[in-house]
């Protein structure tokens, strides 16, 4: 008698809820439809046609040229040089800056993680150089690092450091950025500390009656309690690095020197009015690299150690 | 009496007393020069992180004669306070800007909270068919760099006649307020027990009335959290108006005018000024950080729990 009552239950639909429910949800739903859906359908046809970006017509698509907008990519010198220059900028910042910011962050935020009178002040005095508009912080730079007027050389020969060319030539141009962000530090603190405040004090108490150093204490305790916030900081650092662009629009024009802040959004933001067909399969393959890097993240996140039931 | 018999007794280690004091004050006064050297190391670093503001309130308020002489502070020791005067000032370029911005924001502010709170109560308190997989969907869309429909999007809203106007700025995020905020304030519904909101149903509250007189008061924390994100990320937006907003609209938003006036490519530019205008996009940032710090903490440890 259940047996066959149970499953008649759970088929049967209540249309009220099922409506209520979709209702809630029509918002995001419309919203992926119309501004996600669509606009990367468009560009998923747009990328194997020749045309320019121009106001959108069901008659006009431009010449179709097949998959040549992602081949010439590798075939054609002239695309090839700035698409392989836009990959190794991105992904030598990729590389340095993420690791750096996350390491130097979190002994940032080891730093600050004791209750002494003013630490509040003083985290907030930290995170402060974070609220400034990535815009206004791409200006800053561009204004004091001009090669006429900029003031951080002269500042930094009064304390006796010789000075940089920075953004103004090819070869210091990486350095300098990865520089620049260090004042970006707080963001990434401001996260771990949130994630060393959820770690139990009972932990280090039974460890010290145990007599572990603290250097093993925060190998043991600290490091394996902060995995899910590497993983989550990981992620989203590789997400949005990837797609850097508003500081290095505001902060060297077009890509720098001998393009050498050639990020891969700035190049197709570059590309994107005279050849918007070769823009959108750029734009793909950016999706298909993110998708394929968080992918190869989430599959061997097997050391992320989530405390209670993950 | 007998107490202080007691602690009297000979047994009592009497010569040990005054040599712990002393040990004692030894370690305050050790634990003292201590806390005063971290205290000092935390402020020389803390300076550090605060060269950026530093230098740009320094140069905004330099005089023009000496913006070439690459100084912080004008030998004569004049401050001058024209350029901030000249941002704000009736009628002036900026005030458009600003007033642009501020619209924007405003209403990102005032609307996504309320998009994202009624879509996650969706995805959190009831119960429907396909509503895991779209919030699979809804998830997925983070993985969407955005230059790929902003691009595409440039083509419709033009042929929508939506470009050179402030609506591609708020209306796309007004459509469910973007995939983070859902999330996050899913976690947050999911912490509401199933049986309170029962108990709501038996008492004659209808769904939409659980969620407005219900839910979303127990969640203003969140919400002003997710209010003041959008806040600022609307304000600071640059490659959307970048994309949607020419030179010569009167809807250009303030990064924007920044970009223009004093971008790389803007010739003949005066530091201070640029500087001046850019400490004035960055202070309202500064002062909603100071109003919502313990908002944000709160916000920033339910977001980061788990991915």
């Amino acid at each position: 008698m259940e047996k066959t009552l149970a499953p008649r239950c759970k088929r049967r639909i209540k249309w009220k809820e099922e409506v209520q429910g979709w209702l809630c949800i029509m918002p995001v739903v419309l919203g992926i439809l119309i501004f996600t859906l669509i606009p990367i359908v468009y560009a998923f046809i747009t990328s194997f046609f020749r045309t320019t970006l121009k106001p959108f017509s069901w008659s006009d698509w431009g010449t179709f040229v097949g998959l040549k907008n992602y081949t010439q990519n590798f075939t054609v010198a002239s695309y090839s040089r700035d698409f392989w220059q836009a990959m190794k900028v991105t992904f030598v910042y990729a590389l340095i800056n993420i690791p750096l910011q996350m390491v130097l962050g979190f002994l940032l935020a080891l730093l600050l993680n004791r209750e002494i009178r003013g630490m509040k002040a003083i985290r907030a005095l930290f995170y402060l150089p974070c609220l400034i508009p990535a815009v206004c912080n791409g200006l800053l730079w561009n204004q004091l690092t001009n090669p006429n007027w900029g003031v951080i050389n002269s500042l930094l020969g009064k304390v006796g450091i010789p000075g940089w060319s920075w953004f103004n030539k090819a070869s210091s141009s990486m350095p300098a950025l990865i520089v620049v962000m260090l004042f970006q530090l707080g963001g990434s603190m401001i996260l771990w500390l949130a994630q060393l405040k959820n770690i139990p004090r009972a932990y280090y108490e039974s460890a010290e009656i145990d007599g572990a150093s603290k250097l093993r204490q925060l190998f043991v305790i600290t490091v394996p309690m902060c995995t899910p916030m590497i993983l989550y900081n990981l992620m989203m650092s590789l997400i949005g690095t990837l797609q850097t662009y508003d500081m290095i629009a505001t902060l060297v024009d077009n890509g720098g020197v001998n393009n050498s802040l050639l990020f891969y959004v700035v190049y197709i933001y570059g590309q994107r009015m005279g050849n918007f067909g070769y823009a959108s399969a750029l734009s793909f393959i950016l999706f298909f690299i993110t998708a394929a890097i968080s992918i190869v993240v989430m599959k061997t996140s097997k050391w992320v150690y989530y405390p209670e039931e993950g | 009496m007998e107490k202080v018999q007691h602690i009297l007794t000979p047994d009592t280690p009497l010569g040990e007393l005054p040599r712990a004091r002393k040990a004692t004050g030894k370690q305050l006064a050790a634990r003292i020069s201590k806390r005063t050297g971290l205290y000092i190391a935390l402020l020389l670093l803390a300076c550090f992180f605060l060269f950026p503001f530093f230098v740009m309130i320094c140069i905004s308020l330099l005089p023009d004669a000496d913006v070439l002489a690459q100084v912080l502070i004008s030998p004569e020791g004049i401050i001058d306070i024209g350029k901030y005067a000249a941002i704000l000032a009736p009628g002036a370029k900026y005030m458009r800007y600003l007033l642009n911005s501020l619209i924007v924001s405003a209403i990102c502010a005032a609307g996504i909270p309320l998009v994202s709170s009624l879509c996650a109560y969706g995805f959190s308190k009831l119960h429907f068919h396909g509503r895991d997989v779209m919030f699979s969907v809804v998830l997925a869309t983070l993985m969407i760099p955005g230059v790929i429909t902003l691009i595409p999007l440039y083509a419709i809203y033009s042929a929508m006649g939506w470009t050179d106007t402030l609506l591609p700025l708020f209306v796309p995020s007004l459509f469910g307020g973007g995939a983070t905020n859902i999330f996050l304030m899913r976690q947050f519904f999911r912490g509401i027990p199933d049986d309170v909101i029962a108990a709501a149903k038996i008492d004659g509250a209808g769904t939409f009335r659980i969620y407005l007189q219900f839910c979303l008061p127990l969640c203003v924390p969140v919400l002003l959290f997710v209010g003041y994100q959008s806040f600022v990320g609307a304000w600071n937006n640059f490659a959307a108006p970048m994309m949607y907003i020419g030179y010569d609209s009167k809807w250009i938003p303030l990064a924007l005018g920044l970009y223009f006036d004093y971008g790389p490519r803007a010739y003949g530019t005066y530091a201070n000024s640029a500087m001046a205008a850019g400490a004035v996009m960055t202070l309202p940032c500064i002062v909603l950080f100071i109003f919502f710090q313990k908002y944000l903490i709160e916000g920033v440890s339910v977001s980061g729990m788990k991915l």
